[in-house]
């Protein structure tokens, strides 16, 4: 039996090498995407700070021009998407071979069931959205505002009917069922599973779309599961979306463990030890820099990051900078990336200007840390809390 | 790294924790002359755990690519080629990469697909036939019979404790046999193992 599988050991007939340079040459392109911070040393760590919007992608961080929202009859919002959306709410850390990236570019193109188009059909007013890519599983979110509730409600049915008519379609071998399911997230919502016929084959996908107000959430999971598991994935991806509604409904501000205070970020508390931060599990050490006095870390239940990192870990002073995550985090009086510098003054009247365009804020009664805000052009585009004495970065 | 969605840099990770070793990782020529040797292999294998030759190819590049972008340490983890055809595996079975492929351009693609000559038959019924095992039975088959791998090395590539690697290569073996008419169909234990 041992030459069951012998027909296959010849070469695979007319199959071509690519040439070795090209693969290097993708190769080197990934190893730069991950060493970015590390290779740009120092000057990168501030840019981090002060490149609040650096998650964003190129030329996404240019608010547009936008009507103002009609009054609706729910929570009224405007139709530009707020700042400081939690977009990536409850998304996992993809893993070094992965990454989430946040923009304003559509990052789901044409959702289409039986050949019927289901998103997008109504015309958007702005957009806001995120992608997550790990070998393991692949998400979307997208944050979609209307010119008013009624045409929101329109995308929303719009995708509903297209989903709902269609039970099914052939996909190369596979063949893939769709079903409606109703999830609790939002005004109104509905989510459409989609899972292999054949009962040995995996991969499943969830969508949940929910409106809130004007707003339409589009949210995509597409993963390793079999057939049984996908309503609980889009469970629990509605779960995951409910601080993005509560955000987008004014009802609720994000949570308060992502508080940045003087003292770091809840259980990331400045100084600490590099151990006893690991032992926590909320953080992730990334890309180790041989004879560098820090290591990057990432807090994962911020989510995960491909070219940055969320702070240092000194090996002299432990826990030595917390950096802002754009959309996730705030100040304990609300400022966040993209707060404006009026408000970031009237929060903090004591503040003090630093050199380089930075407000500084320290507290008697936190000796030796400090939250630096960096501002340009009126708005909040980063802030740090760190430690005076911190030797990761100028 | 405290998690790995796909446990596929894990070995490159435990490396990375290692102390940096002076001279360690492969060089430009050393990654050629093992990107040359073992592509067309690394294919052949993948195809046969998927059943899909485009795929495999497109992963397997793939796979090369990030482990060039891991060269530095890519001589330590002591097993090159199984940590191509790890990754390049756990690329092709994810769903959501079909996804990704659906859902946007091709922007990835390292070459065209060029029109290839046809498979012979014994191969094309052997490529029916393991497309028709369960995929767990179809990767212990191919590292097993076709990768050379003992039991104890398909379950630490795969992950699955060796008992459970023997039963689906039993099962795998008796339902090929079954599906190519082959007389040997009776279950019987693992090989080389």
């Amino acid at each position: 039996m041992a030459d069951l599988l012998d027909a296959l050991r010849t070469p695979e007939p007319g199959l071509t090498l690519p040439p070795a340079d090209e693969v290097r040459r993708r190769g080197d392109r990934l190893r730069r995407r991950r060493r970015t911070w590390q290779v740009a040393g120092a000057a990168a760590a501030v840019a981090v700070v002060v490149g609040g919007g650096a998650l964003l992608g190129a030329g996404d961080t240019t608010p547009r021009d936008l009507p103002v929202t009609r009054p609706s009859t729910t929570p009224p919002i405007s139709t530009a998407v707020p700042s400081g959306l939690p977009i990536t709410s409850g998304w996992p850390d993809p893993g070094g071979d992965g990454s989430i990236r946040v923009g304003r570019t559509p990052a789901l193109g044409d959702i289409p069931y039986c050949g019927r188009t289901a998103y997008p059909v109504v015309e958007q007013a702005d957009r806001l959205t995120a992608r997550y890519e790990a070998p393991a599983g692949f998400r979307t979110r997208e944050v979609t505002t209307y010119v008013d509730v009624a045409t929101a409600r329109r995308a929303l049915t719009t995708f509903r009917t297209a989903a709902g008519r269609c039970q099914g379609a052939q996909e190369g071998p596979t063949a893939t069922r769709y079903r409606i399911s109703p999830v609790p997230v939002g005004d109104e919502s509905f989510a459409v599973l989609a899972s292999p016929e054949e009962a040995k084959a995996i991969g499943i996908e969830s969508i949940v779309v929910a409106r809130i107000g004007n707003a339409l959430m589009v949210s995509t999971h597409s993963g390793e599961g079999a057939a049984g598991q996908v309503e609980q994935q889009a469970n629990a991806d509605a779960r995951d979306l409910a601080p993005v509604a509560r955000f987008l409904s004014g009802r609720e501000d994000t949570p308060s463990s992502d508080v940045l205070t003087l003292d770091g970020a809840g259980d990331l508390r400045l100084g600490t030890n590099r151990d006893d931060l690991v032992a926590t599990g909320q953080l992730t050490v990334v890309t180790p820099v041989a004879h560098a006095a820090c290591d990057g870390l990432v807090v994962n239940r911020w989510g995960g990051l491909e070219n940055e990192v969320d702070g240092f870990v000194s090996h002299r002073y432990g826990l030595a900078a917390v950096f802002a995550r754009p959309g996730v985090t705030r100040t304990p009086k609300g400022i966040r990336v993209g707060s404006s510098e009026a408000e970031l003054r009237a929060a903090y009247p004591t503040a003090e200007d630093a050199s380089g365009g930075r407000v500084r804020l320290t507290d008697p009664n936190h000796p030796g840390r400090n939250i630096t805000f960096t501002v340009e052009h009126g708005k909040v585009t980063g802030f740090v809390a760190a430690l005076d004495n911190q030797d990761c970065y100028d | 790294m405290t998690s790995d969605p796909a446990g596929a840099t894990a070995m490159l990770e435990t490396a990375a924790a290692r102390p940096v070793v002076r001279g360690g990782g492969m060089d430009e020529t050393e990654f050629d002359e093992f990107y040359t040797a073992s592509f067309t292999r690394i294919v052949g294998q993948l195809h046969a755990m998927i059943g899909n030759r485009d795929e495999a190819q497109d992963c397997v590049q793939e796979a090369f690519a990030r482990a060039w972008s891991h060269r530095a340490r890519l001589d330590r983890v002591g097993h090159p080629e199984a940590w191509v055809r790890t990754t390049a595996y756990r690329l092709a079975v994810s769903r959501w990469r079909r996804t990704v492929v659906r859902r946007r351009p091709a922007d990835r693609a390292l070459q065209p697909e060029r029109p290839v000559a046809g498979p012979g038959p014994d191969r094309v019924a052997l490529l029916a036939a393991l497309a028709e095992l369960p995929l767990d039975q179809r990767r212990a088959l191919v590292l097993h019979h076709l990768c050379d791998l003992s039991v104890a090395a398909v379950a630490a590539e795969t992950g699955a404790p060796e008992g459970t690697v023997k039963a689906r290569l039993s099962r795998g073996r008796a339902a090929l046999a079954a599906l190519l008419d082959d007389p040997r169909s009776r279950p019987e234990g693992a090989h080389h193992g």
